[in-house]
Order: C-alpha cells, then sequence, then structure tokens
C-alpha cells in the first residue's frame, strides 16, 4: 500500500512516499511563499524516484494545519483533487501530531508548537514514553507567555520537551528548568511521518490510546478568518493600491 | 478537444466542461456573494477558505453535469490571474493535481483573456476587428481585439474600477452588496436626468476615472439628504454607462471596428447592455452582448481560453505560478 504525503503548512513544502517495506522517497525544501510553483512538480519527481505511477498509490495524507494559511490550502486542494481524481482515501494529519510523533517513545510531555505569527502560536501538548502519542490538550492558539507558564507547570510531571518553528522561535521565552527545546530539524512536521501517521490509521491499527488528528481532508485553522485584511484586485495595471477599501471589489 | 477548466480568481468557485473552445458541455458556477455580503465586499479569507470547501464538488458537478470522465478530458485548465492570491491558489493546485492524476497537460489562464473569450463561445461569428469593453469590481478596459485574434489595450481606469465604484456608492447609498445588481435595480425608479454627475476624462483619450464620480455622489447626497435615493442611482449609473459606451464608440470608428464587445461583471448592467446595442445600431456595428453568466466569472471562458493558448503555445509547465497581478498579454 503506497502512501502519497504532503506537507505545506509550514513554510516548508514536504513529500513523501511510503511503501509496504517503508520509506520508499521523500523530499523537502524551504518554500517561502511559494508551496504553489514547487508542490505538484514535487510529486511528480517523488513518483519518478520511486519508479510508481499516480494508478499505484492507495491514499493521499495531508497536513492539514494549524499553520500557515494560504499554505496548507495548496496541500489541501492538491490532496482533495488526488483523493476525488484518483478515488482513493484522503487522511488528515495536523502538523502538530506530526511534529511530536518522532518523540514519542520519549517520557515526559511533549509541547508541538507552530508559529501563528501576531506573537501567537499554535501548541498541542502530548504524554510520550509509549508506543504512540497521548494528547493532554488538543490544537490551540496561544500567546507564548502563557505557553509558558503551562509548561513550567508540567515539569512537576517529568521532562518537557518543545519541539517546532514555534518553540525555537520563542525559545527564549518557554525555556526554564526542566523544559528543552528541540533543534532545528523538528522546526517542521517531517512529511515521512505525516505519511506513516496516515498509514498506520487507515490499517486500522491504533498507535494507542488517545490517538488524534483528523481523518479526512478538513482544514485545522484554530482562527476566524480575518476581515480586516484586505486585497484590492487591480488587473493590469500593477500598481500599488492606496485604496480605503477593507475589502476588494467582487462582479466578474 | 474537451477541455475541463477551474475558475476561483475572485469570489465564485467555477468549473466547466468544454469541447473545442466552442461547446459547452457543462458550467457550474458557485457563488459566494451571500458569504460577502456583510463585510460589503469580497473578504479574502472568507474567500479562501469558501473556494477549499466547494471546488472538489464543483468540479465534480462540472463533470456529472457534463456527462464525461477524467479519463476522456484532453486538457485540464485553471485562472493563474490577477486574482485573490489565496484565492487563485485553490483552484491552481487543484488543476495542477487534476492534471497528475488523469495524466493531461496543464494550461494556465489569463483571467482577463477569459473575459475576451466569453464573447465568442456564445458569438463564434464575432466579427474582427472589435473593441470590447471589459468592465468589473477589479477592472475597467478598452482593448481592440485585431483581425488575427490579438490585444491591443486602448486604454484603462486610472483610479477606480467601474464595479469598485458601483460597490462603494451602493455602500454609501446604503443598497448592499453587490452594489451593480442594487443600483440597476434601484434606479429603474428614478430619474438618469435628474442630476448632472462628471464625466471624468470623458474627452481624454481612452482611459477612465471613476473615483471623482463616487466623491460627487457622496457631497451631493451630503448636502441633500432628503434627495431621491432613485434619482441618484439612475444618474451615477448613467455617467458610469454614458463614459464606458462613448468612448468604446469613439475608439471602434478610430480603429475601424467592425462591432463593440463587452464582457466582466459590469457588463451584465441592464442600461450598459441596452445602450451598447442602441448605438451599435446607429453607427452599423455589430453589438456582441454576451449572456449575464457569462459576462460575470465563470470557468467556461476559461476553457474557451485554454483551448487557444494550448493550440498556440502548448503546456503551461507545472511549476507556473499563480500571479495575483498578471497583466493581459497585449501586443
Ligand atoms: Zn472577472
Amino acid at each position: 500500500m503506497n502512501v502519497l504525503a504532503l506537507e505545506t503548512a509550514t513554510p516548508q513544502v514536504g513529500v513523501a512516499l511510503l511503501g509496504d517495506g517503508g520509506l520508499l522517497a521523500a523530499d523537502r525544501v524551504a518554500g517561502g511563499r511559494r508551496h504553489g510553483e514547487l508542490l505538484a512538480p514535487m510529486v511528480a519527481a517523488l513518483l519518478g524516484t520511486a519508479g510508481l505511477t499516480v494508478a499505484e498509490l492507495a491514499a493521499v495524507a495531508v497536513d492539514v494545519g494549524p499553520g500557515l494559511f494560504t499554505g496548507l490550502r495548496v496541500g489541501l486542494a492538491t490532496g482533495q483533487a488526488l483523493s476525488a481524481a484518483l478515488g482513493i482515501p484522503g487522511v488528515g494529519v495536523t502538523s502538530l501530531e506530526a511534529l511530536a510523533h518522532p518523540h514519542r517513545r520519549e517520557l515526559g510531555v511533549i509541547a508541538a508548537v507552530v508559529d501563528a505569527r501576531r506573537h501567537e502560536v499554535f501548541r498541542a501538548l502530548y504524554r510520550g514514553g509509549g508506543p504512540g502519542l497521548v494528547e493532554l490538550s488538543g490544537p490551540q492558539v496561544a500567546t507564548p507567555a502563557d505557553l509558558a507558564a503551562e509548561l513550567a507547570g508540567l515539569v512537576g510531571e517529568g521532562p518537557v520537551l518543545a519541539v517546532g518553528d514555534g518553540a525555537r522561535r520563542y525559545a527564549g521565552v518557554l525555556a526554564a528548568p526542566g523544559v528543552e527545546v528541540g533543534g532545528p530539524l523538528d522546526a517542521h512536521p517531517d512529511p515521512a511521518v505525516v505519511a506513516e501517521l496516515a498509514a498506520v490509521r487507515l490499517a486500522g491499527s491504533r498507535p494507542g490510546r488517545g490517538e488524534v488528528g483528523t481523518t479526512r481532508l478538513v482544514p485545522v485553522y484554530l482562527r476566524q478568518a480575518d476581515v480586516r485584511i484586505g486585497w484590492d484586485r487591480r488587473e493590469g495595471t500593477g500598481a500599488e493600491r492606496g485604496s480605503d477599501a477593507e475589502v476588494g471589489s467582487g462582479g466578474g | 478537444m474537451r477541455v475541463l477548466a477551474i475558475e476561483t480568481s475572485c469570489d465564485e468557485t467555477a468549473a466547466a466542461v468544454v469541447d473545442d473552445g466552442r461547446q459547452v458541455r457543462s458550467s457550474v458556477v458557485s457563488s459566494q456573494v451571500d458569504l460577502h455580503a456583510r463585510f460589503g465586499g469580497v473578504v479574502p479569507e472568507v474567500a479562501g477558505r469558501a473556494h477549499l470547501e466547494l471546488l472538489t464538488p464543483v468540479v465534480e458537478e462540472a463533470l456529472a453535469r457534463a456527462g464525461t470522465t477524467g479519463a476522456e478530458l484532453d486538457l485540464v485548465a485553471a485562472t493563474t490571474g490577477p486574482g485573490l492570491i489565496g484565492s487563485l491558489l485553490v483552484g491552481v493546485s487543484a488543476a495542477k493535481a487534476y492534471s497528475l492524476a488523469w495524466g493531461k497537460p496543464f494550461v494556465g489562464v489569463n483571467h482577463m483573456e477569459g473575459h475576451l473569450h466569453a464573447a465568442f463561445l456564445e458569438d463564434p461569428d464575432l466579427a474582427l476587428p472589435a473593441v470590447v469593453l471589459l468592465v468589473s469590481g477589479g477592472h475597467t478596459m478598452l482593448i481592440e481585439m485585431t483581425r488575427d485574434g490579438r490585444y491591443r489595450l486602448l486604454g484603462q481606469t486610472v483610479d477606480d474600477a467601474a464595479g469598485e465604484a458601483f460597490d462603494k456608492v451602493a455602500r454609501f447609498l446604503g443598497l448592499g452588496y453587490p452594489g451593480g445588481p442594487a443600483i440597476d435595480r434601484v434606479a429603474r425608479g428614478g430619474d438618469p436626468a435628474a442630476i448632472a454627475f462628471p464625466r471624468g476624462l470623458l474627452h481624454d483619450g481612452y482611459d477612465f476615472s471613476f473615483s471623482g464620480l463616487k466623491t460627487s455622489v457622496v457631497n451631493y447626497v451630503r448636502k441633500r439628504p432628503d434627495v431621491e435615493l432613485a434619482d441618484v442611482a439612475a444618474s451615477f449609473q448613467e455617467a458610469v454607462v454614458d463614459v464606458l459606451v462613448r468612448k468604446a464608440r469613439r475608439a471602434a470608428a478610430d480603429v475601424g471596428a467592425r462591432g463593440i464587445c463587452i464582457g466582466g461583471g459590469v457588463a451584465a448592467n441592464s442600461v450598459l447592455r441596452q445602450r451598447v446595442v442602441e448605438v451599435c445600431g446607429v453607427d452599423g456595428l455589430a453589438a456582441f452582448v454576451p449572456s449575464r453568466a457569462m459576462c460575470t466569472d465563470n470557468a467556461a471562458m476559461v476553457a474557451a481560453t485554454a483551448w487557444y493558448r494550448f493550440r498556440r503555445d502548448g503546456a503551461t509547465p507545472l511549476d507556473a505560478p499563480a500571479d495575483p497581478n498578471a497583466r493581459l498579454e497585449l501586443e
């Protein structure tokens, strides 16, 4: 069973192909704001490397966020279209469980922390030390200071490891006795992990009590749409708009 | 050649199947207008979220209504710009994925070129050269379509787009969103000659200006709060239509056009449609006035353009970006 995984919910673009015998191929690049340009060619190249055709895919797994809205929609639109066109299941995996999963055997608390911009983070808390993660607290938006206080309060229950680009950005706020911040390799979700979590879910075997995440390709935004951000679509001129409008005009 | 096209540049989630750039097998448009109405305009993040929810079902619907499958398609197309980047990316990403899944070439299409091709879908015998007036919430352009199907920009707005002026004035008058249909409706009970609103740049070339008109409406109503709203709406609409039609008519005479064509959401305006037909009758020109559904954003026009582009330029590489500021390729 071949599972294709897509990860575009963060500043990286990641793809992975998992076969019955393990990882067949994977690729991760810094995406910046170029998710829409990079993802489809990377999928095509990945299939080429693995020597597979799309017809041999059994499922498509997607990092559904939380993360960067525009980026995660590139992955979701791609995943939904592949799923619909190929008639294969789409499996959603949250960015936070994908970040925490590689540390599931470590004793203590794993905090997955994604940079949400605007001085906030998306975070979820898990307990490690078993075959699978146990969710202590699901995905939420928090300020770095509130998260720091929360993590400090958990230190009595064992060591705390904070991973993800949000943890690294606010390492100075979060670090405390008993609270360790993960390294750069843990900054973004690994697409191979996204594939692995999806495969486990599809096989019906549960990684342990407290299995988390969605199993449909539904975005996890955690924030209401910001209606203050406007974007006027003036066409042809290429000029910056000095518009007072908070919203663009519609109508064809 | 059968084309599936996707259009998500603004607030319509659309998909269509068109054969040989002419025969529309299906055209599905799911409008988000109700979602945005309470904000008085298109909110980019709201639009992006809605496109993601609606797109796959809209594509399935377009295929089902066309009675076809992915295997029977020859091309998969999408609007790559101009438009809202977060909205464009949903349609472009999905189209590239369908292209990969079905093994069919991908073709990226300029939204404005789509509007230019809309007229051909309903009137394949459209005589060239023609002057095309493209008017919507995001654009106001006067274009010459030459005998060999090339485009030349004659003029465009220097400030607000025509549709933007409708939206802003309707909002100020408390008529709701979208402004075009609201003003069109209210204006029917008013006198278009009641108030002489200014005609921006009327005698200066082919460029347009609508921000002064908007300001003039605001100032007029503030000074006379008990003025009849229908008269304001009708007089405002008359000022916009008058400028658009006079410039298109003059351009047609200058370039020796055989007809005048209109497109874009504002081309659904009843007075504009009627006036274009009238002046073309007087001047001995053909009037190309597409149906309202073909004037507003739709994917059939994108499919028709993709067919034309593919034959001329071939497929678009899968690493092509969505470009919110894409310009119409003019010669
Ligand atoms: Zn349009």
